[in-house]
């Protein structure tokens, strides 16, 4: 949900949404003064409660799907209070009609009920969304997710089969049509959903006992998902494929799946399996600090150099900027 | 807003050798700036370039705020996507352990 949340934050500097009759233009209005308002507050407190402010107001308009989401991110998230979350998001939903509006709060919901494991309600609103042909690939993705967390495995795979109908480039430009992407940029998003999927299916086939399949379905992903600049490879490819390695007893190819996620982005899970390989490999886990601290910095990406500007003008190579240690932060005013 | 908080902890850790830069995505450079002017920062701000697109081309980040700590070798020791509840305080631990190395 959080990046979910993250990319919505992103999008909504982008998104004009059309005004056709007087009530959408007052909702229109309102929601960019709660946006704006919302920009210069620092508790989770405010914000929920502009957010809220506006549902409460107008609990149907375009922004509706939207300003849900912040408002379960916040009340949910940041605040700790699921339960309340969720209740005020049926409340929201009990008061859409509109068809349109209806089937973006709904794909919400999805997303809601899946990451509080609510699964059989997950499945009633995907069910209803699917009649309607509205479930798109991120839905599909979505009850993949929430399947796993929940280690109902069946459904992680009949979803994971599902989507696969949606890995093609038609399917890809229609779920992103209000984007013109190039030839390339379909294909490679194409390759990647087809990787994501391979992921999933392979950690629940793994969980159900086949695991020499799931390990030739991780190399396929390999060449398959997106990777990061630190070179992890995404949809936590790394961390599944290590934790499968375990469970084999490879703990050589084990602890180089595993080295950078629970070193570097620190990840736990990755951490506490890089230390069972260290176990399995040493017979005990004395040594374990002085190996993770090397290990650490052999596998740790060298930082290219680049040149930017300041607000000044003045052009900089952030190699002249670098101190003992260096903070590198990428921002996105909101 | 997170980058408030990198300049609580650029201002207790600069004696100690610690350097702050942040590169804002968008090249939307009048909000940044008004932000930068409001919140008063005072750590390195660079813009990124449109053309050139160091942010998502180079470094692959589509997610905000992405935040790397570099070792005085150039090695990236930290990668982190986002900025939540407890994150600071984890980012300021790094900070510290990396120092004292």
């Amino acid at each position: 949900m959080v990046k979910r949340f993250l990319v919505i934050l992103a999008m909504g500097a982008f998104v004009l949404s059309g005004c056709g009759n007087e009530q959408s233009r007052k909702a229109e209005e309102a929601y960019q003064k709660a946006v704006e308002t919302r920009r210069g507050l620092d508790s989770p407190e405010e914000k929920l409660a502009i957010t809220k402010k506006f549902l409460d107001e107008f609990p149907e308009s375009d922004h509706t799907a939207g300003m849900l989401s912040a408002a379960v991110y916040y009340q949910g998230e940041e605040l700790g209070d699921t339960a309340g979350a969720v209740a005020y998001a049926e409340t929201i939903r009990s008061q859409v009609d509109d068809p349109q509006i209806e089937k973006a709060v709904d794909k919400e919901m999805v997303g809601i009920y899946g990451e509080t494991g609510m699964v059989p309600k997950m499945l009633a609103v995907a069910d209803r969304l699917s009649a309607a042909g509205a479930l798109d690939f991120g839905d599909h993705w979505n009850i993949i997710g929430s399947a796993i967390k929940a280690e109902n495995w069946a459904l992680a795979r009949e979803y994971c089969e599902k989507a696969r109908g949606l890995v093609s480039a038609d399917s890809y430009r229609a779920d992103n049509a209000d984007q013109k992407f190039t030839n390339e940029e379909v294909e490679q998003g194409v390759r990647n959903r087809e990787g994501m999927l391979l992921v999933k299916n392979a950690w629940a086939r793994a969980n159900q006992g086949e695991v020499d399949a799931a390990l030739a379905d991780f190399a396929k992903a390999d060449g398959l998902v997106e990777r990061s600049y630190i070179d992890t490879p995404a949809h936590g490819l790394d961390l599944y494929w290590g934790k499968v390695l375990l469970l084999k007893g490879d703990y050589q190819s084990a602890e180089s799946k595993l080295a950078t996620a629970g070193l570097v982005t620190r990840n736990e899970e990755a951490l506490a399996g890089l230390k069972k390989a260290y176990v399995g490999m040493k017979g005990s886990d004395s040594g374990f600090d002085v190996y993770s601290a090397e290990l650490h910095r052999s596998v740790a990406k060298i930082v290219e150099d680049f040149e930017l500007s300041d607000y000044e003008g003045e052009r900089h190579h952030f190699s002249k900027l670098r101190g003992d240690v260096t903070l590198l932060a990428f921002w996105f005013p909101t | 807003m997170e980058l408030p908080r990198l300049e609580t902890l650029w201002q207790t850790y600069r004696e100690k050798g610690l350097s702050v830069v942040a590169v804002e995505a968008a090249g939307d450079r009048d909000r940044a700036r008004k932000f930068i002017t409001e919140k008063n920062l005072t750590f390195h701000l660079l813009e990124n370039d449109k053309k050139e697109d160091v942010v998502g081309e180079k470094f692959k980040v589509d997610s905000f705020p992405t935040s790397l700590l570099i070792d005085r070798d150039g090695r990236i020791m930290y990668y982190h996507v986002g900025f939540e509840k407890g994150d600071e305080a984890e980012l300021e631990r790094e900070i510290l352990d990396l120092g004292q190395k």
